[in-house]
């Protein structure tokens, strides 16, 4: 644009239909108005035939190329020229050629001279003309474009503004010598500072006591290299010097040519109180645990001192009892007739019973709270191990006896020996009656469960009372039946129960019965 | 008291009866003393206290009641070990107690032998006749003026 020249780009630069027509116009008034004057100096010749008609067209050419430019101007310069030369003057001045034929070429030269200087001077003042315009426009654009920069200036100023004082964290910018230069509206209020006391403050002034300044400051320095640190601080309201906990994150920002620190300050204080109250919560649930658990403890070693006396003491005058009596028996039994020496017998008897009772409560308690280790046992080999020793404590009882091979379970040992020792020890007695005793150790598979069962022929029960089977002393058999305290199947389910399982029996009156148990290792 | 002996150590004059009459029945009651608790026990082992100046030798098996009045079996068993004169003395615990954590300390201290006192008669009449006939009979004892520390 700049390399064009002046007149085009006043012209014919512009590609619009407005520069083009205002360009023919020139050109067209030009042409009108040279022809006009010619007309109009031809009218008025007859009343003034002396005057030379040279300087209206030399007027014409410069007033053309003023307000019009060079060409058209230079159209009005070709156009008076030849009216004036060729028309005009050989009108007016018929015959003027011979007469005074010199004279006559001085007088076009000075014309021609004349009239080019002034459409040359007057184009060059259009085109200054149109370069001021231009300019001016120029520079009203250029006035327009930076009017609105500055006015979205100040929008994105005043939303950075808003932006700046409605986060919810407080934002303090700073010198890296910890001058503050501008705090937002919620590190005013963070901070109990008046928008006027900004200017004074320094980082320390609103920090607490205990604080480390000290170790703040390298810190400040590395963020100018471009750290960007996250780290809780103790900050101090101004005025009450109230302390309260925050959380500081730092970065450089570059403000007015200067390196200052941003840094965004969150107020954790709610935070770090419900994290106290989770600490003192812990703690005390913590410490009421510990009462529960030495509480329990106590109650433990309490029962444990009852199981012993109960097992000491209660069985001295047992022993007494039975001792005396038997005593009797032997050294007295002169002095007692039948019936006597009978009621002694139940005497000893009822004592005996008494000792085992004692026992197997002892026992019950026991596995109850033993502490159990839980592993790989081979229930198959313990079966079949507890059965050969009934069968050679009886060697005149026929059985048939089948364990399913290979049953691996994960229990603990002591007390899954309790539990076969009872249910094959219960199998073995109730099948006492029966010519030929039936036993089957087994497994199934049930809803992905491994059931365990044990099964006999013997003397059954009725499946009305199957609840009552597990209650501690509940007894579906006479003693004269058969003999037992009736705390077995009760032991039995406590241990079961202990390691998660499940037992519960099937049967009916002659037809045997058969227990069923699950270890709770399908949970695992 | 010149025989070597049996010491019975126990509080329940029932028990002592009984023992005594079980010990009877295997001709050996007349080797038994008794003493009603661990104190007394331990006087006489030590020939101590009411025992000062006698001239018995020491028992030749102890039978040790684990609960007693004064000094528990425990703390009888711990001193009996305790002196090299006595370290030897055969113990047996005779007891009601069937608790593991008896049975463990008992032998833990040193205790020669655990034996339950059954309820029933017979079967206590049984082990004292066993338990006289091992140690007074066929347990050939420690020889005289010699400890064993």
């Amino acid at each position: 644009m700049d390399e064009q020249s002046p007149i085009f780009r006043a012209v014919g630069s512009d590609n619009n239909t407005a520069s083009a027509s205002r360009w023919v116009i020139g050109y067209i008034i030009a042409a009108a108005l040279v022809v006009l004057l010619t007309v109009l100096g031809l009218l008025i010749k007859p009343f003034a035939p002396i005057v030379s008609f040279r300087s209206p067209y030399i007027l014409l050419a410069g007033a053309v190329a003023y307000f019009y430019g060079r060409g058209p101007g230079a159209l009005a310069f070709l156009l008076g020229m030849f009216s004036f030369i060729a028309i005009y003057t050989p009108l007016i001045f018929p015959g003027i050629t011979t007469i005074y034929a010199k004279g006559i070429w001085v007088e076009y030269i000075v014309f021609i001279i004349t009239s080019l200087i002034a459409t040359i001077a007057m184009s060059s003042l259009h085109d200054s003309k149109i370069r001021v315009a231009e300019r001016s426009e120029q520079l009203e654009a250029e006035i327009r474009e930076k009017k609105r920069t500055e006015a979205e200036l100040r929008e994105s100023e005043t939303a950075l503004r808003t932006i700046f004082n409605s986060v919810y964290d407080g934002i303090l910018l700073h010198s890296v010598d910890g001058f503050i230069i501008d705090v937002n509206a919620r590190a005013l209020e963070l901070y109990g500072i008046s928008p006027d006391e900004i200017k004074s403050l320094t980082i320390a002034d609103i920090s607490a006591a205990s604080a480390p300044i000290d170790w703040l400051r390298p810190v400040w320095d590395k963020v100018l290299e471009g750290d960007k640190p996250f780290f809780e601080w103790k900050a101090k309201r101004l005025h009450d010097g109230y302390e309260f906990d925050v959380e500081v994150y730092l970065r450089k920002l570059r403000v007015s040519g200067r390196d200052t620190i941003m840094a965004n300050v969150r107020d954790i204080t709610a935070r770090k109180r419900a994290d106290m109250e989770i600490k003192a919560l812990n703690a005390e649930l913590e410490q009421r645990v510990a009462a529960r658990t030495s509480e329990l403890a106590a109650a433990n070693k309490e029962l444990e001192s009852f199981s012993y006396s109960v097992s000491h003491d209660l069985r001295a005058p047992l022993r007494a009892i039975d001792g005396f009596s038997s005593t009797l028996l032997k050294d007295y039994k002169e002095s007692l007739d039948e019936k006597g020496q009978d009621y002694l017998q139940r005497v000893r008897n009822a004592a005996q019973r008494m000792g085992q009772l004692i026992d197997d409560i002892l026992g019950l308690s026991r596995a109850t709270r033993a502490e159990m280790h839980l592993q790989q046992i081979n229930m198959s080999a313990m079966a079949q191990e507890i059965l050969e020793e009934f069968m050679q404590s009886s060697p005149e009882r026929k059985a048939e006896i089948t364990v399913a091979e290979g049953i691996i379970v994960s229990a603990d040992a002591h007390l899954l020996r309790i539990v076969l020792d009872n249910l094959l020890g219960n199998a073995w007695k109730f099948t006492s009656k029966r010519n030929i005793a039936r036993i089957d150790v087994g497994v199934v598979e049930q809803d992905a469960e491994r059931v365990y069962y044990i099964r006999d022929n013997g003397a059954g029960f009725n499946a009305e009372y199957k609840d009552k089977l597990f209650s501690p002393f509940q007894r579906l058999h006479t003693e004269s039946e058969f003999p037992g305290t009736g705390i077995g199947l009760a032991l039995v389910q406590r241990i079961i129960r202990r390691h998660g399982g499940r037992i519960w029996a099937e049967g009916a009156v002659d037809q045997g019965a058969t227990f069923y148990f699950t270890l709770g290792e399908a949970a695992k | 008291m010149k025989d070597n002996g049996i010491l019975l150590v126990e509080d329940n004059p029932d028990d002592v009866e009984l023992t005594l009459l079980a010990f009877r029945e295997s001709g050996l009651s007349d080797r038994l003393v008794v003493a009603n608790d661990g104190e007394e026990a331990l006087d006489y082992i030590f020939k101590r206290g009411k025992y000062e100046g006698y001239d018995h030798k020491l028992p030749a098996v102890v039978l040790l009641d684990l609960k007693l009045p004064k000094i528990g079996g425990l703390d009888v068993l711990k001193a009996v070990r305790a002196n090299p004169e006595t370290s030897c003395v055969p113990v047996i615990i005779l007891t009601s107690s069937k608790e593991e954590e008896d049975i463990i300390k008992s032998y833990s201290l040193g205790a020669n032998a655990y034996v339950r006192k059954p309820v029933d008669y017979d079967e206590f009449v049984q082990a004292a006749k066993t338990l006289g006939l091992f140690w007074l009979v066929l347990n050939e004892p420690l020889p005289e003026r010699r400890s064993c520390a």
